[in-house]
């Protein structure tokens, strides 16, 4: 199959949504804060692990958050170029046949 | 003396679990959804970089949510655990108000060690699943979000060849 003709572009362009769809589900599942702080427990190992999932897993998902974003303005960014590469190809075409 | 919870009301360990879940689903849905895209009839050098990163994000949501998984079980145990020491004491020193004699307070001592046992596993799962979280960045190909910049193909280059 030749590469930039049968791309499906919508397939693409769907593939960019969902990205940003999970994008905005994964930043939703560490937004809750956390409800436990040092001196709620005599167990500071634990609490200070839990913070600092808090945290490092926030900071994780933003970052996280910035790929799916760029990966997602990727695939727009081609299907944009397939679709004016193949209008290209169907009015070179159309011009050749006359 | 109590050495546990000392403040706060409701249940906060479980509130940790109830989030530590909604991630590790979150992660599962995330990967199972990257793991259905396909991109038909895409090929060439975007496309390779496109799947390579779709396939490393996939494996590293897969293993981070398994981390995510014993965190929360390892949570659970904890909190079941402190459940159950909490009311063994209690009800030891309800059957010595003056004062433990030392075997009792011996039993006492080993029921605070049992949950501090299980409050290492907990915490060793928790920083875990967090070093599993930060890793899904760091495994990725480097990411660039500008399109190919030209689209000449085999078909294009051939049907100009035979036309002109």
């Amino acid at each position: 199959m030749a590469a930039g003709f049968e791309v499906d572009c919508e397939a693409l362009v769907r593939a960019a949504h969902e990205l940003r769809s999970m994008r905005t589900d994964l930043l939703d599942a560490v937004a809750p804060p956390c409800e436990l702080w040092p001196g709620q427990f005599d167990d500071l190992e634990l609490v200070t692990a839990i913070r600092y999932f808090d945290d490092s897993s926030r900071q994780a998902v933003h970052v996280l958050a910035d790929d799916a974003a760029a990966v997602a303005d990727g695939l727009v960014g081609n299907a944009t170029r397939y679709r004016e590469a193949q209008q290209h190809v169907t009015a070179t075409l159309a011009g050749l046949a006359d | 003396m109590d050495r546990y919870p000392v403040a706060g009301g409701g249940d906060p360990v479980g509130a940790e679990i109830e989030r530590l879940t909604s991630l590790r689903d979150q992660l599962l849905d995330s990967a199972n959804r990257l793991n259905a895209m396909r991109h038909d009839g895409w090929s060439g050098a975007a496309s390779d970089a496109s799947e390579a990163v779709r396939y490393a994000i996939c494996r590293e949501f897969y293993r981070a949510a398994d981390q995510h998984e014993d965190a929360v079980r390892h949570l659970a145990e904890y909190n079941a655990v402190r459940q159950r020491v909490l009311s063994l004491t209690n009800e030891i020193r309800g059957e010595w108000p003056g004062g433990l004699p030392a075997d009792a307070a011996g039993h006492v001592n080993w029921l605070w060690d049992q949950l501090a046992a299980a409050g290492r596993r907990a915490a060793t799962g928790v920083r875990a699943a967090a070093a599993a979280l930060g890793d899904v960045h760091r495994q990725l190909p480097e990411i660039r979000s500008t399109p190919v910049t030209a689209v000449r193909t085999a078909r294009y280059r051939s049907l100009r060849r035979n036309w002109t």
